[in-house]
């Protein structure tokens, strides 16, 4: 079953059927499955969001007919997502997503509770957006030789907008490091603290990440990254979306330890990824070897640039 | 033949009484096994923090909800993709040992909508709720077990002794 097919079952109803409709050929394209209350599911392609017809065909405005997405739905699609288990998916929930076996990533925004500027509970939800995860063999183009080849192993950071394919292009590079295509085999420690790279591997609906990969799913990534070196001996250390509250901390101390690190973080340049102050002092200190910048969210996965972070001129954006 | 007609007659109804007063004592017994059951969800909920599916396994593997079979009906049909209070609701309808106390009844039955639909604290506020209209319906039935109950064995002797004196 494709991808796509394996988040049906979380809808029910005129839901269900509307995406059901969906013909086989437009599903790989799919990236997004979107509700929001009181509005018609929406689906995000390459080419911006779409409403679904009838029949499924795709439609760049809303549909007519009535069906929106009440509040009852959106909560019992909630439930499901947690596996009826709200209870224990708190932490999750006020952090504003949920991880599905298979990687996709369920973004959920809503009524929280809040105290002393942290959400607490979630109340209701307003929107959920099921981003779908991939496995797309060769997503990293020649990405491995460009960086690797030679002996060489610099610490990348790849750099995109929302949407621009990094955490598939991360996915491929570090499965193709894995199974040698530079050289002999790379052992890479991958923490995983949202469950989106590996996709719930415990599950046995997991992502391929390569035979010499060891994943940390769920580990915070401070506490992954200690435990990664002091127990798994990595040639490289990898994590996804970098530059959260407290995790510099942490990439810098693992930068001593001399293992380098490949992740991922937004940003469209240079200059945007220097200006936010959880990533400043990693570019100031000079953890990283080497920026890959990807191209939009039209063309995911495309590599706009790869830049020398040693060699690279001041002013250069 | 006649008087032991009617000894058996008198035998017969004594144990009638008994027999409703046994029932009431039994009922009783079920809503006091009901409130534990909520008790022990709502401390499985706010101390453990478990899982919905694990909590129906544990409650299912203890004896002394063995009473209720609709807890191990829902902890086997239960995977995580139908909700627990579809397929509790529908275990409980089909029980046939559901207790007379509608109160009671109801309280069994809203159970499992509770369980795994909220987050840990609304849960654990519903079924303090839930905790108190049971101890409501166990208080009343506790009152009926102990005053109809002597009522009815008091009544069963009775009449059994007044059918005796009239055959003699």
């Amino acid at each position: 079953m494709d991808e796509y097919g394996t988040l049906l079952p979380y809808f029910s109803g005129w839901m269900r059927q509307r995406l059901e409709a969906v013909p086989e050929g437009s599903r790989p394209f799919i990236r997004e499955i979107r509700l929001r209350l009181g509005q018609p599911v929406a689906l995000t392609a390459k080419d911006g969001p779409f409403f679904l017809s009838r029949e499924g065909r795709l439609l760049t405005k809303p549909p007519a007919f009535p069906e929106r997405a009440s509040r009852e739905e959106l909560l019992e699609i909630l439930k499901k997502v947690c596996g009826y288990s709200l209870q224990s998916c708190q932490q999750e929930l006020a952090q504003g997503y949920y991880t599905l076996p298979g990687g996709h990533r369920v973004g959920i925004a809503g009524t929280v509770s809040a105290e002393n500027g942290r959400v607490n509970a979630l109340w209701q939800p307003l929107s959920l957006n099921f981003r779908i995860a991939r496995q797309l063999p060769g997503a990293a183009g020649d990405l491995p030789r460009k960086l690797y080849s030679g002996g060489e192993r610099p610490s990348v950071l790849i750099a995109g907008v929302p949407s621009s394919g990094k955490t598939t292009l991360l996915r491929d590079l570090i499965r193709r490091l894995s199974m040698g295509e530079t050289g002999r085999c790379l052992q890479i420690a991958a923490v995983d603290e949202r469950g989106e790279l590996g996709g719930g591997r415990e599950q046995g609906t997991g992502l391929d990440l390569g035979p010499c990969t060891d994943l940390l799913s769920g580990y915070p990534k401070g506490a992954g990254m200690e435990i990664a070196l002091r127990t798994l001996a990595p040639d490289i250390l990898a994590c996804d979306e970098i530059g959260g509250e407290g995790e510099t901390a942490a990439i810098l101390s693992s930068a001593g330890a001399g293992v380098p690190l490949l992740a991922t973080a937004h940003g469209e340049n240079f200059a945007q990824i220097a200006r936010r102050p959880a990533l400043r002092p990693l570019l100031e200190a000079g953890i990283f070897d080497r920026l890959v910048l990807l191209g939009s969210s039209k063309n995911p996965g495309a590599v706009r640039e790869i830049i020398d972070l040693h060699h690279r001129e001041e002013g250069t954006p | 033949m006649k008087l032991l007609g009617i000894l058996l007659g008198g035998l017969a109804l004594f144990l009638a009484g008994n027999s409703l007063a046994v029932r009431l004592k039994e009922e009783a017994g079920l809503l006091r096994k009901g409130q534990l059951l909520i008790l022990r969800v709502r401390r499985e909920l706010t101390v453990r923090k478990l899982p919905t599916g694990q909590i129906l396994r544990e409650l299912a593997a203890d004896a002394d909800f063995a009473c209720f079979p609709f807890v191990r009906k829902t902890a086997d049909r239960f995977t995580g993709t139908e909700s627990p209070a579809l397929i509790w609701q529908e275990e409980v309808d089909r029980w046939k040992g559901l207790p007379h106390s509608p109160a009671g009844r109801e309280a069994l039955r809203e159970l499992g909508g509770i369980l795994g639909g909220s987050d840990g604290e609304s849960q654990a506020a519903a079924l303090l709720l839930l905790e108190e209209r049971m101890q409501g319906s166990l208080s009343q039935a506790e009152k009926r077990a102990a005053a109809d109950g002597k009522l009815c064995r008091s009544l069963g002797v009775l009449a059994g002794l007044m059918l005796a004196v009239l055959a003699i």
